[in-house]
């Protein structure tokens, strides 16, 4: 196996994954998308709403805040040896706000200074004058397979590596024109710019009458885009993943181990 | 049970006797249910 990273960010990665079956990529996709935990508020206690919205769609909204997430500090909370919760599963998080105002994620403040909304700028609900909002929310890990509020990467794919072979090019530029990710160049001959970039579509190869391109994809490799919530950095989250996976496996040799 | 009319302002109660809603101090007849005193979980979902 090997990674070839082409872009890494706190909230961004893309990266090939080479000398795996697609059958693993797609593991750790899902991996990604449900087994890595991450905070998010599941509980809301709500002393005082005049506003619009309804308790509901109020806690619904602020559930699905992102929270920045240390799992070292965390455990969720079926490992949590405590019954009604303790601030080894669950964090606090307090808002207290009176009209006219917008209240936004910024509002919230955090028993724990670690865990605080990704984006300050989130809006909640906008208050009118003497319209007040006072609640508790509580904040615990959880897996994206439970609930979307829990998944820290929003956007995860992964398609084939594409390869391009040219051979025989009459420079007629037709291939050029129709590629919609403008990654062919004419030159002396039709040169590729970014191959990475080549979605697959063929049209350069239906295009060109002379059949002097070819596109083909390896089956052997990846190349992974990886979006995350900004609860954690997209490498750990990456990591994460491969971890679970792990856990998964071992978990199996163990079970299998004990059948004769 | 408590209401609070819209008109007047005033905390209501209402007649289960007399068959339609209205507030007996101004007669307007749009009252609104006061939120309860306890407080409200609700899950985040």
């Amino acid at each position: 196996m090997n990674v070839d990273v082409i872009e890494l960010s706190e909230s961004r990665a893309q990266f090939v994954l080479s000398g795996v079956s697609s059958a693993f990529a797609n593991a750790l996709r899902r991996s990604m998308m449900a087994e890595v935990p991450s905070l998010a508020i599941d509980d809301v206690n709500i002393y005082e709403n005049t506003s619009v919205l309804y308790d509901e769609v109020l806690a619904l909204r602020l559930g699905l805040i992102p929270l920045r997430t240390d799992l070292d500090l965390y455990v969720l909370r079926s490992e949590c040896k405590c019954e009604d919760g303790c601030p080894r599963c669950q964090v606090s998080l307090t808002l207290s706000v009176e009209g006219p105002k917008t209240v936004y994620s910024g509002d919230l403040q955090s028993s724990d200074p670690k865990v605080v909304p990704t984006e300050t700028d989130i809006p909640i609900v906008k208050l009118k004058k003497d319209q007040k909002l006072v609640l508790e929310a509580i904040a615990r890990l959880g897996k994206g397979k439970d609930h979307a509020k829990w998944q820290p990467a929003v956007a995860c794919g992964y398609k084939n590596l594409p390869k391009i072979v040219i051979s025989g090019c009459d420079r007629c530029g037709a291939c050029v024109d129709v590629c919609p990710k403008n990654i062919l160049k004419l030159n002396e001959t039709v040169v590729v710019k970014d191959e990475i970039k080549c979605s697959l579509c063929h049209l350069c190869e239906k295009a060109c009458e002379s059949g002097a391109i070819k596109i083909s994809a390896d089956p052997a490799s990846f190349v992974f885009s990886v979006e995350a919530d900004g609860s954690m950095p997209c490498m750990e989250m990456v990591l994460r993943a491969a971890d679970e996976i792990k856990k998964k496996a071992k978990a199996l040799t163990k079970s299998l181990s004990g059948v004769t | 049970m408590v209401y609070k009319c819209t008109g007047c302002k005033r905390v209501v109660e209402i007649n289960s006797e007399y068959g339609g809603v209205r507030c007996p101090y101004c007669g307007h007849r749009v009252l609104l249910k006061e939120r309860g005193t306890i407080i409200k979980r609700v899950k985040a979902e």
